[in-house]
C-alpha cells in the first residue's frame, strides 16, 4: 500500500493560458454594443409581427373542431387560461405537429383525452409503438378537499379506440377547478365511452367505466403538458341536452396496456445534494434548470426531508417553499441524487395544475 | 474612470491571485480540463460583470470558490458529462508524479467528499469556514471530512478498508 501523507496535496496549477484569457475579460467586456437604428427595429417589429401572422395562418387550420373526436393531439403549444375550456374537442383525425422550431419538440407536444368524468388526461409515448399509455393524475394537493384519482388509458394506434380503466372502488372528490362544462356526455353501458358527441369511429372494445360515487361536475381549467406560448382558436362548444351523470357500476377492464412506462410516477423526484447524512441537516437543496437555462434551488424543510418513499422525495412544487416558486407553464430540467449516489435528469413541464415527466 | 477595485485589488491581480484555487475546484469538480477551463473563465467573468462588493481578501476568495462550485454544477447538469474514471494524462497542472497520483485519487472520491477534502487539504480552511462556504453544518463537515479520509486512503492505497 503507498504511503499516503495528506501534506502532499496540493494546489492545482493554472495554465498560462487561462490566466491571460481571464485577465482580457474586461477588454472583451468593454466592446460597444451595436446600436440598432430606429427604422432597423421597426422593420425587425414588423417582421416580427408578419412571421406571427403567416404562422397563426398556416397553424389555425390544422386544429380540427370537430366536437365528436375522441382524442384531439395539441397542434400548437396553449397557454393558461381561466376561461372556459376550449380544449375539450378532440378529433380522431392523424396528429399533425408544427415543424416549426421555435415551437416545442414533437414528443412535447402531448395529446390530451377527456375522459367520462371530464378529467383530462397527457399521453405519454411509451415504447409500445402500437399505443399510447398514460396514468391521469389529479392530484390536487393543498388545495382543500380534492383527492387524486389515478387510472390508466389507453388510445389504440389508428385512434379508434379508446380504454379507461380505474382502481376498482376508488372514490373521487368533485375538483374545485375543472371546467363546469361537460365535455362528453355519458358513455353507452357497454362499449362507447360517449353517447353525445358522436365519435366519427365507432369504438370496438368494451370501455371501462370508473366507479364514482356522487354526480361528478366537469372541471373547467384548461389542460396541461402543453406549452403556453401559443394557443389555437377555441373550437365550437358542443351543445348537451342535460349535464350528464354516472351511475356508480363496476368497471370492468377488458385490456391492460402491456407496457408500463415507469418513468411517470405521480410522485416527484427530488433529492437532497450533497448531503451526507440528511437527518443532521435540517436543510436541505434541489437543483433544477429551467427550460431558459437559468438553475434554480429549492430548499426543502426538513419535515419534507422525512417524506421520503423509496429513494426519492415528495415533493409538490405548487408548494412555495425556501426561497422559489416555480414558474408554471414551463418546462424544467429535474436533476437529482439517488441514495446510492446515482443521478438522473428528467424533462418536466410544470402545468397549471399538475407537473408532467416527459422523458 | 477608476478601475474596479476587489478587495482592494484590480482585476488583473484577483485573476493572479486566486487563479489556482478556482482552477481546483473546477478541476477537481469536473475532472476534465477543457470543461474547467470554461468554468474557469465563467467565474471571473461573473466576477467582472457582477462587481460584487468584498469585506476582505477572505471574503473574496470564499465568493470566488462558492461561485467556481455553481458553475461547476451548472455545467455538469446542462451538459450531462459521463464520468471518465482514469488518471489524467497530462502532467501540466501537478508538479511531481505523487501529486498527480494524489490529486487524482482526490478527483476519484465521490462529489460530496471531495469539495470538503479539496477545501480543507489544499485551500487549508477551517471547519467552520469551509461550513460558510458550502453552506453546510460543521458536523457536517467534520462527518464528511472523516470519512473522505478513509475513501481517499482506500482509493490512493488501492486497499480495501
Amino acid at each position: 500500500m503507498k504511503d499516503f501523507n495528506f501534506d502532499k496535496l496540493k494546489n492545482i496549477k493554472t495554465p498560462d493560458s487561462w490566466i491571460e484569457n481571464a485577465v482580457n475579460i474586461p477588454n472583451v467586456q468593454k466592446k460597444p454594443k451595436k446600436v440598432i437604428p430606429f427604422n432597423t427595429r421597426v422593420v425587425a417589429t414588423a417582421a416580427c409581427l408578419a412571421f406571427c401572422f403567416v404562422l397563426g395562418s398556416v397553424m389555425l387550420p390544422i386544429v380540427n373542431t370537430d366536437p365528436t373526436a375522441v382524442v384531439r393531439p395539441l397542434t400548437e403549444p396553449t397557454t393558461e387560461n381561466t376561461d372556459n375550456n376550449s380544449q375539450n374537442k378532440t378529433e380522431t383525425k392523424g396528429y399533425s405537429y408544427s415543424s416549426d422550431p421555435t415551437l416545442p419538440k414533437v414528443d412535447e407536444i402531448l395529446p390530451v383525452i377527456i375522459l367520462p368524468n371530464g378529467e383530462t388526461v397527457t399521453l405519454y409515448p411509451t415504447n409500445n409503438t402500437d399505443s399510447f399509455h398514460s396514468e391521469a393524475e389529479v392530484d390536487e394537493v393543498n388545495k382543500g378537499n380534492v383527492g387524486s384519482h389515478t387510472g390508466n388509458a389507453s388510445v389504440s394506434k389508428d385512434e379508434t379506440t379508446v380504454t379507461f380503466a380505474t382502481e376498482p372502488e376508488e372514490t373521487v372528490t368533485v375538483p374545485t377547478e375543472f371546467p363546469t362544462e361537460p365535455v362528453v356526455t355519458e358513455p353507452t353501458e357497454q362499449t362507447t365511452i360517449a353517447t353525445t358527441p358522436t365519435y366519427t369511429q365507432p369504438v370496438t372494445q368494451p370501455t371501462i367505466r370508473p366507479t364514482y360515487t356522487q354526480p361528478v361536475t366537469f372541471p373547467t381549467e384548461p389542460t396541461e403538458g402543453v406549452n403556453p406560448t401559443i394557443r389555437p382558436s377555441a373550437p365550437e362548444q358542443p351543445t348537451f341536452s342535460s349535464q350528464p351523470t354516472f351511475a356508480p357500476t363496476e368497471p370492468t377492464i377488458s385490456t391492460v396496456p402491456s407496457t408500463e412506462n415507469k418513468l411517470f410516477k405521480n410522485s416527484v423526484i427530488f433529492y437532497p445534494e450533497n448531503i451526507s447524512d440528511y437527518t443532521n441537516d435540517g436543510n436541505v437543496y434541489c437543483h433544477i434548470i429551467g427550460a431558459d437555462g437559468r438553475e434554480y434551488a429549492q430548499k426543502f424543510s426538513s419535515a419534507e426531508v422525512s417524506n421520503l418513499k423509496g429513494n426519492y422525495i415528495v415533493y409538490n412544487p405548487y408548494n412555495s417553499l425556501g426561497n422559489l416558486t416555480m414558474e408554471k407553464n414551463k418546462y424544467y430540467d429535474i436533476y437529482f441524487y439517488t441514495k446510492s449516489h446515482t443521478s438522473k435528469t428528467y424533462r418536466c413541464y410544470l402545468g397549471t395544475n399538475n407537473y408532467y415527466i416527459i422523458e | 474612470m477608476a478601475e474596479k477595485l476587489y478587495a482592494g485589488h484590480t482585476f488583473e491581480e484577483v485573476v493572479r491571485l486566486y487563479a489556482d484555487t478556482v482552477t481546483g475546484v473546477c478541476v477537481m469538480r469536473l475532472r476534465n480540463s477543457t470543461d474547467a477551463e470554461d468554468c474557469f473563465q465563467n467565474v471571473f467573468c461573473k466576477l467582472y460583470s457582477k462587481s460584487p462588493e468584498f469585506d476582505n481578501d477572505e471574503h473574496l476568495k470564499a465568493w470566488l470558490i462558492r461561485v467556481a462550485i455553481n458553475e461547476c454544477v451548472s455545467y455538469a447538469r446542462k451538459f450531462r458529462m459521463p464520468f471518465i474514471s482514469k488518471p489524467p494524462e497530462d502532467n501540466a497542472y501537478y508538479d511531481n508524479t505523487d501529486s498527480m497520483d494524489m490529486s487524482w485519487a482526490l478527483m476519484e472520491t465521490p462529489l460530496k467528499y471531495r469539495d470538503v477534502l479539496y477545501l480543507y487539504y489544499c485551500e487549508q480552511y477551517k471547519v467552520k469556514e469551509i461550513s460558510q462556504i458550502l453552506k453546510i453544518k460543521e458536523n457536517t463537515v467534520k462527518s464528511l471530512l472523516k470519512r473522505g479520509r478513509e475513501v481517499l486512503k482506500i482509493i490512493y492505497g488501492g486497499d480495501d478498508a
